[in-house]
């Protein structure tokens, strides 16, 4: 509750709301155009915001990450192109909506059930981060790694149809955070003499060619330069009609907060559990699901956007992000000398109030410009993408070049913006890889540091793997491992098919 | 009969990319225990540096073998297809000058600096992604360019390249 009267400050501090409303302009217009992605986004913006506070970069961070995440829906359902992965699901419901002629009701709903969805998911992280830091204040330095290793097995199983391609992308992510300095000895890794290597990869230019160089790369590879946009035409969707959806939609809030909390899982699997949920619960849709249901509309936007919160509960209380935006915020805080943590409450409670605060002010303002702006955004979705894209390009030059004012990093941001374009293009995702890079300094430390505090124990398995904590995370892994194996998940669907036959 | 669809393994896109990961695994491996037995900061592997690029090679080799099977089950289920998948048609030949306009950029940029760079830079990549009309590439490569400057590098205090 401290936690939400704290966040209240910022709504009567002038210019954190003006750069929060600045970050939910750039994030609906990011957001709503396909090719452009939350994340990209999100990474451009850490470069920009060196120099500034951290509550500024927090406040600018938390409005293009809110209404981002949103405005999304919004190509979904014009153009039938999902402007961010969240979104895949609300394309079901939404273009056929848009194609009847309903764009603008489709709009209303997404708008206002993405504002309850947010919403829901900042009230969680503000009530659960307290009790969840509790529980990390307990975490050895064997659970940080087993809960890292889960966060790269779980992201590896959801990402990618193929476990094994996830996993590999998460291994090369590990491989990518162990070229530098070692944090205990500083002994130089994997730098090959390269001087510039010595300090490690820099996140920043790394994430920004992943997420925006490789993004360019694959459009112009998958030539889809062109596309159509439906038309808006004003509507009267009645206030009653559309909070009939408000009871059922706290069950998909609550489905999306705990999806976005599991490390890996994120918007999509959220939204897709969400409207199978949506399909058993609602047994009279507006319309059949597929063909134009508000209700798959209204499951889809609000759990993606509950998501938000979620997946900032375990990157602020234990540092593993749970997503690819929550990973690039990460090295927000790194940048501004702010460690997350379970510690992190206790020591930078402002900053948790300045990321409530932001993300609060950024669903009024994803309230405001989804009624008000979003119906006319049609035509800028359509900005033709061979002007769009050179400026992208652009742009990631100078969000690669500013982090560290060297020409190395630009070079370094078109080296893993082409590994991310031939990842993505032979079907492996990227997310992992961004989180195995992230995450891999802490795990290799907290590895060494529980293999040093074994070795002087008697009993050296007990020492390591003894603790319920542990038990829990190794369990927890190690079922992600095995459930994702092919002949186990075969073996599962052939007992569930007969056991649904019986 | 022989089967129409039937592909040799070495061409499965699964084990190429497992014998790839297998060594770049091999390599690491290698790579760790050579220099953690010439390490002059510790001989003990609990404190070594290479401790955790051991284990991440450990995790490659296991995951060339999945790669490996993975490719082995494709070729079953490429035998077993009754047709060939349809061919996506792919730009990459665009992709190429897009990497190949952006490593010119990159070593303008020292020489030339960033606006006039910058402006080569856009002005070629509006003309190859379809722009055919002179007056609006060099008109948005300009406007972009001064646009970028003056918001980053005046506004908002952006060290720019």
């Amino acid at each position: 509750m401290n936690a939400l009267l704290g966040s209240l400050q910022y709504f009567l501090n002038i210019r954190f709301i003006l750069l929060c409303g600045a970050g939910s302009l750039a994030g609906l217009f990011v957001g709503s155009i396909p090719g452009l992605s939350v994340s990209m986004a999100t990474a451009l913006l850490v470069s920009i915001t060196y120099t500034w506070s951290a509550t500024d970069a927090l406040a600018t961070i938390m409005g293009v990450y809110v209404v981002g995440v949103f405005s999304g829906a919004l190509s979904a359902i014009l153009l039938n192109i999902p402007g961010a992965p969240a979104s895949v699901v609300t394309t079901l419901d939404g273009y056929p909506l848009a194609k009847r002629g309903e764009a603008y009701k489709a709009l209303k709903y997404a708008t206002v059930y993405s504002f309850v969805g947010s919403v829901f998911g900042l009230v969680a992280l503000a009530l659960l981060a307290q009790p969840i830091t509790s529980i990390a204040l307990k975490f050895q330095p064997m659970d940080y790694f087993l809960l890292a290793l889960f966060g790269l097995t779980t992201v590896g199983g959801l990402t990618s149809k193929n476990f094994s391609k996830g996993l590999v992308s998460a291994v090369f992510g590990l491989f990518f955070a162990m070229i530098g300095m070692d944090s205990v000895l500083g002994t130089p890794r994997l730098t090959f003499g390269f001087r510039n290597l010595n300090a490690g990869i820099p996140t920043v230019p790394a994430l920004v060619g992943m997420f925006g160089f490789a993004e360019i790369l694959s459009v112009i590879f998958g030539g889809q330069l062109d596309a159509t946009v439906n038309s808006i035409t004003h509507q009267v969707v009645k206030i009653k009609d559309m909070l009939k959806h408000f009871w059922v939609s706290l069950y998909y809030c609550l489905i999306g907060t705990f999806v976005g909390a599991l490390p890996g899982a994120g918007g999509p699997v959220a939204a897709f559990l969400a409207y199978s949920q949506a399909k058993s619960i609602v047994k009279k849709p507006s319309r059949p699901f597929g063909e134009g249901a508000v209700e798959g509309i209204v499951a889809s936007e609000s759990a993606n956007n509950a998501c938000i919160g979620g997946a900032l509960i375990p990157m602020l209380t234990l540092a593993v992000p749970g997503d690819a935006v929550t990973a690039i915020i990460l090295s927000v805080f790194y940048v501004h000398g702010l460690q997350p943590g379970p510690t992190f409450l206790m020591r930078s409670a402002d900053s948790f109030y300045a990321i409530l605060g932001g993300g609060f002010i950024g669903c009024i303002f994803l309230l405001l410009l989804g009624l008000l702006v979003a119906p006319h955004l049609s035509k800028v979705i359509n900005v033709p993408k061979k002007v769009l894209l050179p400026i992208v390009a652009l742009l990631c030059v100078i969000g690669a070049y500013a982090c560290n004012n060297r020409l190395f990093d630009v070079a370094l941001m078109f080296f893993f913006g082409i590994l991310g374009f031939v990842m993505r293009s032979r079907g492996y995702p990227v997310a992992p890889m961004t989180l195995g890079l992230v995450l891999g300094g802490m795990m290799d430390s907290n590895f060494r540091r529980a293999i040093s505090l074994a070795a002087s124990a008697d009993n050296k398995v007990v020492a390591l793997f003894g603790r319920p904590i542990t038990i829990v995370l190794l369990l927890c892994t190690i079922f992600s491992i095995v459930s994702n194996i092919p002949a186990v998940k075969s073996f599962t669907s052939k007992l569930f098919n007969r056991s649904a036959k019986q | 009969m022989e089967n129409k669809n039937k592909k040799s393994l070495l061409k499965m896109r699964s084990f190429q990319d497992g014998i790839f990961v297998g060594l770049c695994s091999a390599g690491l491996l290698g790579y760790s225990l050579y220099h953690h037995h010439f390490d002059r900061n510790t001989s003990e592997w609990k404190l070594s540096p290479f401790l955790f690029p051991v284990l991440i090679s450990v995790f490659g080799l296991l995951l060339t073998i999945s790669l490996i099977a993975d490719a082995r089950r494709e070729q079953k289920a490429a035998e077993g297809a009754d047709s060939k998948p349809a061919k996506e048609k792919h730009n990459l030949p665009g992709a190429f000058i897009l990497i190949g306009a952006s490593i010119v950029y990159y070593f303008l940029l020292p020489v030339i600096h960033f606006i006039p760079a910058s402006i080569l830079y856009l002005a070629g990549l509006f003309v190859y992604l379809g722009e055919r009309k002179w007056w609006k590439v060099i008109l948005l490569a300009v406007i972009t360019t001064a646009a970028i400057f003056l918001l980053f590098g005046k506004g908002l205090n952006v060290r720019l390249p």
